[in-house]
């Protein structure tokens, strides 16, 4: 006669009623030993909201002093919709990618989204945005002569200002502790690149789709990667302030 | 199906109904412990830690075990886990649970830990005598060894999900969370671990 299937609650209770092994009596004893060596109150770190309202507070602040800096050329010559449209996408890109950094520097966070489907949904919406909002044809025609030697320097502008706010972003999530360098990184990456785009989107005058998509969008591109990258090869071991630097005072 | 055979049916249903639901009951509890006993840890309080670690310990050891690890190497790999955690005891969050926050340090010692293995494994010298493996505790029936010695076996990405979906007790969205993964990926493998566990179970 054939035999049953092995059932799944079958398995489940196999595996519920197996112990767990017995540790060493002075193992146990020696962990608690070693940590209450150090122990001292901490400060928790604010929940990821509210982590991420201060991230997305620290990219406003640093838009608008580049922007007054830059100037807002580009966005004058915007239609309603187009303004409309392009700052919505740029609000929502700042709410995720802050929110995705945020997951990123709190270990275990039940993240809705991983960090890469964050930067691919951001990247995927700016692109539908300009290529939906913007006009496909130039002032030159179809396709642009200067259509290279206008866009290196957009790049160039973009991920020039990503570096350094990327480096602030970094010193402000040390707060947390990264465990995948990877995703740190290139989350780190995105929002610098993000706010690279934002303030190109004021000053660029080259407000055509195929510009926008190429060479803005290629500065995500270039700061997701160079993010990820670094993070991967900087952050091999879990890295952020510790809890002995939290401490309350 | 005659009636003499459904009500005996129905019953064994409800109790397994009411099992469940007491069993839901007793975890919401245990996890309302362990986060209280984590926020008074991070309160500086000596007795939280004592608790803690008395309480994790166990299946933290057999989380970070792997097949064939001699015991000294899972019991530091325990204590580098813990310190892990004490150092990164500020970044819990009490509205969250605390399963998840352990379980994802625990997964990244352990990963760490492979890998500083695998670039020493090049400059390692065979010793005559082979170290005393780190063993799971006695089984009240042959059958659960066998279960957890199947486990071992599985691929680790499996593994870990078996271990804390259905040992562990956690949801799909908590070991989504501690995997860095998504509940879907987790729900695969999952329904492959078990796929994988019914053939070796019925070899």
């Amino acid at each position: 006669m054939k035999e049953l299937q092995v059932s799944d609650e079958k398995i489940d209770r196999l595996l519920r009623a197996t112990p767990a092994p017995e540790l060493p009596a002075d193992l146990s004893g020696k962990i608690s030993g070693r940590l209450t060596a150090s122990l001292n109150p901490v400060k928790p770190m604010p929940g990821t909201r509210v982590l991420a309202v201060q991230f997305a507070a620290v990219f406003l602040v640093l838009a608008m002093a580049l922007i007054g800096m830059m100037g807002i050329t580009g966005f004058r010559s915007l239609h309603f919709w187009q303004a409309t449209g392009i700052v919505a996408i740029l609000a929502l890109g700042v709410t995720l990618l802050a929110v995705a950094l945020a997951w990123q520097i709190r270990p275990g966070s039940l993240k809705k989204i991983p960090a890469h489907v964050s930067w691919l949904c951001f990247g995927l919406g700016f692109l539908t945005g300009a290529a939906l909002l913007f006009p496909w044809k130039s002032a030159e025609g179809w396709v642009s002569p200067d259509f290279v030697a206008h866009g290196i320097p957009c790049l160039l502008t973009g991920s020039a200002v990503a570096v350094p706010s990327g480096i602030l972003f970094w010193m402000l999530s040390r707060r947390g502790i990264a465990l995948s360098g990877a995703a740190f990184g290139g989350s780190l990456g995105a929002i610098a690149g993000l706010l690279g785009i934002t303030v190109l989107q004021f000053r660029c005058i080259y407000q055509n789709a195929a510009h926008l998509m190429v060479w803005h969008g290629g500065i995500l591109l270039v700061t997701i990667a160079a993010g990820a990258l670094l993070g991967r090869v900087l952050l091999r071991n879990p890295k952020g302030r510790t809890s002995e630097g939290m401490g309350v005072s | 199906m005659s009636l003499s055979n459904e009500i005996p049916n129905a019953l064994e249903a409800a109790t397994r109904a009411a099992a469940h639901a007491g069993n839901d009951t007793r975890a919401r509890s245990d996890e309302d412990q362990l986060r209280e006993l984590m926020v008074r840890y991070q309160q500086g309080d000596a007795t939280a830690v004592e608790e803690l670690v008395k309480r994790l310990s166990p299946a933290l050891l057999r989380f970070c075990s792997r097949p064939g690890m001699a015991r000294g190497d899972a019991e530091d790999l325990l204590q580098d886990c813990w310190m892990r955690i004490h150092r990164a005891r500020h970044t819990y969050s009490s509205s969250e649970p605390l399963l998840p926050w352990i379980y994802a340090i625990a997964r990244h010692t352990r990963v760490d830990a492979y890998r500083r293995r695998r670039r020493l494994e090049t400059r390692e010298v065979l010793v005559a005598e082979t170290p005393e493996l780190a063993q799971a505790a006695p089984a009240t029936n042959a059958l659960n060894t066998n279960v957890m010695n199947l486990v071992d076996r599985l691929p680790e990405s499996q593994r870990e999900v078996v271990l804390m979906l259905k040992v562990e007790g956690m949801s799909l969205e908590e070991v989504a969370g501690a995997t860095s993964s998504t509940p879907g990926a987790i729900k695969q493998k999952a329904h492959r671990a078990y796929a994988a566990l019914r053939r070796m179970l019925e070899e």
